[in-house]
């Protein structure tokens, strides 16, 4: 993605402390979202009318195994699924990750309200190691809204 | 000097220098001053609020606003004037009432608001000047938190100029009928102008002047 994209026309901001984080939301970390057992963990929730890409993400753990991460968003299905946007990314076990903004793809996390095929645009991701949904992943997101 | 290009996308500027005249459109009316005494307000701590801690709150609530109050570091005496901009430090949006009832930035349908991104399309925040006149006439603050995620603070920066005024009150004991006599229906004529803000009137009675949005209520 273009460098100038988010330094030029949008506002940049670290996802903001308070953020939701862990297990369905249901933990308050300030900046990192350490993933939970159960389902998808949100990263960032998109304020009212605006949109965001993903500049950064971090991630790091200590879990015996290849930890698989998928990042994206939620869909608007009766039961939500997750809607993929990155391709899988790797995390071996204490290493630190990441990707950087010319790394990753102009994905816009954007609202989109058509039922059931739509999505709520807020990033999300989920980690896996052997197939099985694991916890104590750290993972932090830096993002650039649109406003 | 006509109209003061306050809104010029540009660094703010003094709108007029002392001892000239400035022609100050305020509830309804022109009223003509001249100024006295100015002075810069920095950009600094001092002129910076948070209306989280403002309204006693320990939180601005999701996608829920602080209701308006005022700004006790805005208060001015009678006499003051002061010309301001500001914006958010932190991802909320501030909404300005001229005193409690009047929205400043508003039409009929609308109530434009500032936030933190009104900087990148207006480094100079020029499209967020405001004016204060005068004791009791403070303006009012509102923040709206557009985030699904409660915030804990909601900086608003301040930075202008403050300008000590006196008011104008043009000399018409020249006005006199044919036989000498104070003329005071054309005396009244000349007031009433004076505060329609006739170009004409003005320019006799007050001489050059600079006319001032101010509060535009």
């Amino acid at each position: 993605m273009s460098y100038l994209i988010t330094q030029g026309r949008y506002a940049g901001m670290i996802a903001k402390a308070n953020n939701r984080s862990g297990a369905a939301g249901a933990a308050i970390g300030p900046g990192i979202v350490t993933s939970g057992a159960v389902g998808a963990d949100p990263i960032h929730q998109i304020p009212v009318g605006r949109s965001f890409y993903v500049t950064k993400l971090m991630w790091y753990h200590a879990l015996a195994g290849t930890v698989l991460l998928t990042f994206g968003t939620l869909s608007n299905a009766g039961v939500p699924a997750m809607v993929q946007m990155f391709p899988v990314q790797v995390a071996l076990a204490n290493v630190v990750g990441g990707r950087i903004e010319e790394e990753l793809a102009g994905v816009e996390f954007m609202l989109n309200s058509v039922p059931l095929l739509g999505w709520n645009g807020n990033l999300i991701v989920t980690a896996t190691l052997a197939g099985v949904i694991v916890a104590g992943v750290q993972i932090s997101a830096e993002v650039a809204e649109k406003l | 000097m006509e109209v003061a290009n306050i809104y010029d996308n540009g660094p703010l500027s003094l709108v007029a220098r002392i001892k000239d005249t400035i022609s100050a459109y305020t509830a309804k009316k022109w009223t003509h001053y001249q100024v006295a005494f100015a002075e810069p307000w920095p950009r600094s701590s001092p002129l910076r609020v948070d209306l989280v801690a403002l309204a006693g709150a320990t939180t601005i609530v999701a996608n829920t606003n602080i209701t308006k109050r005022l700004v006790p570091l805005l208060q001015v005496t009678d006499g003051e004037m002061l010309c301001v901009r500001f914006e958010p430090l932190d991802d909320v949006e501030g909404v300005v009432y001229e005193q409690s009832g009047t929205g400043r930035f508003n039409s009929r349908n609308n109530h434009a608001r500032v936030d933190m991104a009104t900087c990148l399309r207006d480094p100079y925040l020029a499209s967020t000047t405001f004016f204060i006149m005068g004791y009791q006439r403070d303006m009012n603050l509102e923040a709206f938190n557009p985030n699904p995620i409660a915030l804990n603070q909601a900086r608003f920066q301040f930075q202008g100029y403050r300008y000590v005024l006196d008011e104008i009150s043009p000399d018409l004991t020249g006005i006199v009928d044919q036989s000498g006599r104070a003329d005071k229906k054309k005396q009244d004529d000349i007031i009433r102008l004076l505060a329609a803000g006739d170009k004409a009137t003005v320019a006799q009675f007050i001489g050059p002047t600079t006319w001032l949005p101010a509060e535009g209520r």
